[in-house]
């Protein structure tokens, strides 16, 4: 089991300032509100509604997954959206956060 | 008394001919009725034949090189590496699955289709349980859903399908 952080970081590096939080979370602040993204581990390579139910109650507001090996159902998707947390793939996150 | 000999003499002749032509048909007709066994015999022989060359085959053949590029490059593999590890092995999976794991499922709903009387498959739960994850893979991956998890691959199913081929081939008697 490995998780994302690492490489994600390298990505957003010179584009967002944000803070490392534990093992797969970051924290960054936009527009003056904070968000908190989660990476997920490679064995949540499959985003369901129990990694977001566990993604919200560690607090995190965003999940971004790499479409090469992870996939986020519909249903997490919709899940996600009522527990205000939003599941997005890499390139959809650089292209909103970090363009 | 000369007489009745004569009758009974003269009748001889016509009695075992009776006899001849009566017998010769018993073994004209047991014969064919044994030709017509025979060709019953050999026809439900060649359709299990076909059974066994033209779906099991094909299906286990097909079944066995899509469970082997899972348990070698199956998100299973993802695990225990690092993120850039898995992106690549991540993106290896998705290549195999569009080129071989989905048409290969393709096929075998098709196999299944074709074979549906043939091989009794509204009998055969797991020959219809396997239909059902074909479709549900194939839709799982253009838009994921947790749907799926009903339909997830089951390796108790190429069991059961062992045990049709061993049955044909017991039928068979090879």
């Amino acid at each position: 089991m490995s998780n994302s952080i690492y490489w994600f970081q390298q990505m957003i590096r010179d584009k967002i300032d944000h803070t490392k939080i534990g093992e797969q979370m970051l924290r960054f602040k936009m527009y003056g509100e904070e968000k908190t993204v989660y990476l997920p581990f490679t064995d949540e390579y499959e985003i369901n509604s129990d990694v977001i139910l566990k993604v919200s109650k560690l607090g995190a507001n965003i999940l971004v997954f790499p479409t090469s090996w992870c996939r986020a159902t519909r249903e997490a998707i919709d899940y996600g959206r009522t527990l205000g947390v939003e599941v997005m793939p890499v390139g959809a996150f650089m292209a909103k956060y970090a363009s | 008394m000369a007489q009745t000999a004569d009758s009974i003499s003269s009748f001889v002749p016509i009695v075992a001919s009776g006899v001849s032509f009566v017998s010769g048909l018993l073994v004209a007709y047991f014969s064919g009725w044994v030709a017509k066994k025979n060709r019953q015999v050999e026809r439900a022989t060649d359709a299990l034949q076909i059974q066994l060359n033209e779906f099991y085959g094909p299906l286990r053949a097909l079944l066995a090189e899509n469970s082997q590029i899972y348990e070698e490059f199956g998100p299973g593999r993802f695990q225990g590496r690092t993120a850039t590890t898995a992106n690549s092995r991540g993106e290896t999976w998705n290549s195999l699955k569009e080129t071989v794991l989905v048409p290969n499922l393709k096929s075998i709903r098709i196999l299944i289709q074709n074979n549906w009387i043939r091989s009794d498959i509204a009998e055969k739960r797991h020959l219809r349980d396997l239909m059902l994850h074909c479709i549900a893979f194939c839709e799982y991956d253009k838009a994921p859903n947790e749907m799926y998890q009903k339909f997830k691959y089951k390796k108790e199913w190429v069991e059961s399908i062992e045990r049709d081929i061993a049955l044909l081939k017991e039928k068979l008697g090879e």
